[in-house]
């Protein structure tokens, strides 16, 4: 057993974690954070995105022994990072509804974290850039047009476009 | 016909998505419970053997392990097979497929029950796996299921006959003729298959998980139980994604993990990880196809032979019925004067093929809509011009001689994408397009879909709805078929807002239980829709029957005046004289009305005769032309598709975003079985690509940029507000879609998907003679 102590969405953690327990198994069984997937367990389908440092990453790969002193981010943190008002969820979050961007909703979690990411270090992505920020977030249902579609008027609004 | 006012695009907000942004939609991996135990599966690592014996000593004396069942401990039948019983729950015998269940572990933790699983001891006699679908089909062949009467390994056999062929090839001015091959497709949801069993103190089983049909689940587990369905409770969780994949695979696992549950008293856990999910779960099935097709100078087709052989894989699971489909799809939506259809379902030494959106459809349209076009080709024709002079009209017979019921928009499918892709200015014969290493092509195909169940289903086409008016207005809705994404909970409270009078806020959707509601039949075949849809109608018809006297009289006016719309009712003479349905609940709640009701919907009877398939075939049928946009790269082989085309008849557009969602995600699907998606085996058939490292799937990247849809609304005979399905029809002409256009961008024919780079780049190369490259 080690003993890690990082943060999680804000709070001071300090869980017990096996050496071979990634952050996903730590999120969802330990800390009970389970709006984090997992679709893969070996870092190709991005349902497991979180932030670490601000920065995505896909938490099945990332061992829990290593966050020591980091801070996470995960979908059920995503909203505050937003300062709006008391509940208001982030407009990424808002965006993938009003355009009807969620179907099954598997993707969503990683897909939301991936995308709020991109717009914290590019608030108005070009295509590309867009894509290739997404690129390692599989969807099954959307065919991906209408998350482009959401993350874009999310960029406008938090530009204060709309 | 209209197309979607746009501005319509922003009201909808589908219900479920809230919890799905925020993570807090409860998938069933997330589900817990107080001594939980984890199920593991002893899988074969053969794909054909003869089990000895079951050595399970070891793993039962792990501290930690409470179960380990092998087929002897099976208290009720050993039997799942939806269609044919042929497939036990845990081998007693033959292993049929790698991965086949030979037993079941119980544990307190999923390593350890995995670890238990390793430990199990499984003598076996290892046999020679029979993988080649067209050998299999030989008399004499090593059979699959000896236990069969039958001396062959022929699982399913559907032909139509229609005129006469003599005459066809008679009359015909060119004939074509090919082999074609498709691939398997894997479904990848990206949920991977779960449930929780948790035995409840009254003596019920309540089986949680992600799944389409909850009856098919509820009748597998009460099979091998040996419980009564009344003690077989079946809710389903949030589901992440289904494409067919979770029709009846999950009745597989969940009876499995229901005998652990029953075993140990305890409620048990399984999950599939991704790697278990690709080599356990079933696949669109993989198939060998000959066609011959004969047409008149003008593009008239005179005759189609057609020979669909399907891989069933190990069991039958739903192959009879996906052949059945592409049996009735084979000769696309056209006048075939005369045919000859012959499809095979063969057994194989494979994980099943089962159910994946299209259900059949898209093999069998990747045949016809590839022969249309080398139709054209031969004759130096538009393939467009050519698909319009033998689309069906109103009147004419299908190949199953029997008119379409209501195919008049099946022609403007076509007017309508040749005119929106900008065909006639950007269409070029086959390979004179630009020249150079990037070659621009286009491509059309054009489908008929048969909605619902057809004739070998019509036994379980049936649906309910119940729906509750409580004293402050709002209503539940209960209904027996599952949101996998497509959007099910949004599409039917606009339905009950419609019948009622109400809005759509004042409609929940209460969780998918089968204590709501007796058999609705599965979540499939694009009907949940068009079933719900009109058992809710009937339902409504008997609230506001109850509903509509009273109102009339509350508000001093003639039942037949009265009118109830967006939560009001007034008399049409007097709109400003409102009463609130809130008001009117609160009044009928007060005068001890009746204020629930069950709806039930039949689908109307349809036939089809196993020697001439001759036939209605399916009730109705949605219509649908795609065209696409490629460039092909000569050099590398890559495809790149560039701007897809879809015109549906969705007969009414109830929620035209989430329409637009189903296209694109077809679109996406479609491109994937056109280009990447290559399921690799080993010789022994084991499976090499089983995660998303190695089975490729159309990634943000490869999102195709420009995908427009188009509906069109022809009102269908039986759908529910006119509705036909969309689900399925958003994928079937893709694939054929994509392939047409490459072989227009290069020249060149495609006679197989997935059309891979490397295969492209191949055929190109040899096309261009030994290492040379074909420069214009
Ligand atoms: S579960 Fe982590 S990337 Fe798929
Ligand atoms: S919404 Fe289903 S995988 Fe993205």
């Amino acid at each position: 057993m080690i003993l890690v102590s990082f943060e999680v969405n804000g709070t001071a953690v300090r869980v017990e974690v096996e050496p071979q327990d990634t952050l996903l198994d730590v999120l969802r069984q330990s800390l009970g954070l389970l709006g984090s997937k997992e679709g893969c367990a070996e870092g190709e389908c991005g349902a497991c995105t979180v932030l670490l440092d601000g920065l995505p990453v896909t938490a099945c790969l990332v061992l829990a022994a290593k966050v020591e002193g980091c801070s996470v981010t995960t979908i059920e943190g995503v909203a505050s990072m937003w300062k709006g008002e008391e509940g208001a969820l982030h407009p990424v979050q808002e965006a993938f509804i009003d355009v009807g961007a969620v179907q099954c909703g598997y993707c969503i979690p990683g897909m939301i974290v991936s995308a709020v990411s991109l717009l914290e270090r590019d608030p108005s992505p070009d295509e590309k850039t867009l894509r290739q920020a997404l690129a390692g977030n599989f969807c099954r249902c959307t065919g991906y047009n209408k998350i482009f579609e959401a993350v874009r008027r999310a960029a406008n609004r938090m530009g204060g476009d709309l | 016909m209209s197309a979607n006012p746009p501005a319509q695009r922003d009201i909808v907000r589908r219900p479920d998505a809230r919890a799905k942004v925020t993570g807090k939609a409860v998938y069933a991996a997330d589900l817990i419970r107080s001594s939980m135990l984890f199920a593991s599966i002893v899988e074969s690592p053969h794909p054909f053997a003869r089990v000895r014996h079951v050595d399970a000593a070891d793993a039962r004396a792990m501290d930690g392990v409470e179960a380990v069942l092998t087929a002897a401990d099976i208290p009720g039948r050993n039997q799942i097979g939806v269609i044919q019983k042929d497939q036990p729950a845990i081998v007693s015998d033959w292993v049929r497929h790698p991965g086949d269940c030979v037993a079941l572990v119980a544990a307190d933790s999923p390593d350890l029950a995995h670890r238990a699983a390793q430990a199990v001891r499984v003598d076996y006699e290892v046999l020679e796996p029979q993988l080649d679908t067209l050998k299999n089909l030989e008399r004499n062949h090593p059979l699959i299921h000896p236990e069969r009467d039958q001396r062959d390994n022929l699982c399913s056999r559907h032909k139509i006959r229609r005129g006469d062929m003599e005459a066809g090839w008679r009359e015909a001015d060119v004939v074509v003729e090919a082999d074609l091959e498709t691939g398997a497709q894997e479904h990848m949801y990206l949920e991977p298959m779960a449930c929780l069993v948790t035995p409840e103190p009254d003596g019920r089983l309540r089986v949680e998980g992600s799944m389409q049909c909850p009856y098919y689940v509820q009748a597998a587990v009460a099979s091998v139980t040996g419980l009564p369905f009344s003690k077989v409770r079946v809710i389903q969780g949030t589901t992440g994604g289904g494409f067919g994949g979770k029709e009846d695979t999950p009745s597989e696992f969940f009876s499995r993990c229901a005998l652990l549950a029953q075993a140990v008293d305890r409620p048990v856990k399984l999950f599939l990880d991704r790697e278990q999910d690709v080599r356990l779960t079933s696949k669109r099935h993989p198939t060998r196809m000959h066609y011959r097709v004969g047409a008149k100078q003008d593009g008239t087709l005179t005759a189609i032979e057609a020979r669909i052989v399907g891989d069933a894989g190990a069991y039958a699971t739903l192959t009879p019925v996906v052949m059945y489909r592409s049996t009735v799809h084979a000769c696309g939506p056209y006048r075939v004067p005369n045919a000859c259809v012959d499809t095979f379902g063969v057994y194989t030494n494979r994980v099943p093929s089962g159910a994946f959106r299209g259900f059949g459809a898209p093999q069998a349209c990747f045949g016809i809509e590839t022969m249309m076009d080398r139709v054209a080709t031969a004759l130096q024709l538009d393939p467009c011009e050519v698909r319009l002079r033998n689309a069906l009209r109103p009147g004419d017979e299908a190949v199953t001689s029997h008119a379409l019921p209501s195919c008049d928009g099946l022609e403007d499918t076509i007017r309508v994408a040749r005119e929106r892709s900008g065909w006639s200015q950007n269409w070029h014969p086959p390979g004179a397009g630009s020249t150079g290493r990037y070659r621009d092509g286009m491509g059309m195909a054009t489908i008929h879909y048969g909605n619902s169940l057809g004739s070998p289903g019509w036994y379980l086409d049936a649906s309910g709805a119940h729906l509750q008016v409580n004293r402050d207005g709002s209503v539940a809705l209960a209904i027996g078929h599952t949101e996998l994404g497509q959007g099910v909970l949004t599409v039917l409270p606009l339905i009950v807002a419609q019948a009622l009078g109400v809005t759509r806020e004042h409609v929940t959707m209460r969780p998918v239980d089968t204590d709501n509601l007796p058999d609705c039949g599965p979540t499939v075949a694009s009907r949940a829709t068009i079933m719900s849809g009109n058992a809710i109608l009937d339902a409504a018809g008997q609230l506001l029957d109850r509903l509509r006297p009273l109102g009339a009289k509350l508000l001093d006016g003639e039942e037949d005046e009265l009118q109830i719309e967006e939560g009001k009712l007034y008399i049409r003479s007097d709109p400003e004289n409102f009463m609130t349905w809130e008001e009117l609940a609160e009044e009928a709640f007060l005068a001890n009305v009746h204020l629930a009701a069950v709806g039930w919907w039949v689908a109307p009877p349809s036939t089809f005769d196993s020697e001439t398939g001759v036939g209605t075939c399916y009730f109705q049928y949605a219509y649908a032309t795609h065209v696409a946009r490629v460039q092909v790269d000569t050099w590398t082989g890559k495809v790149r598709v560039e701007k897809f085309t879809c015109v549906h008849d969705v007969g009414r557009a109830i929620y035209p975003a989430g329409i637009e969602g189903q296209v694109e995600g077809g679109v996406s699907q479609g491109v994937g079985y056109a280009l990447l998606e290559d399921l690799r085996e080993n010789p022994s058939g084991h499976i090499l690509t089983h995660n998303f490292s190695t089975y490729i799937l159309p990634s943000a990247m490869e999102a195709v940029p420009d995908v427009e849809t188009v509906c069109l609304e022809y009102p269908a005979p039986h759908g529910p507000l006119g509705v036909r399905s969309v689900g399925e029809p958003a994928i079937i002409p893709v694939a054929s879609a994509v392939a047409c256009a490459i072989a227009n961008a290069i020249g060149l024919p495609v006679d197989r998907i997935p059309c891979t780079a490397e295969r492209l780049r191949l055929a190109w190369r040899s096309a261009a003679g030994e290492g040379g490259e074909i420069e214009a």
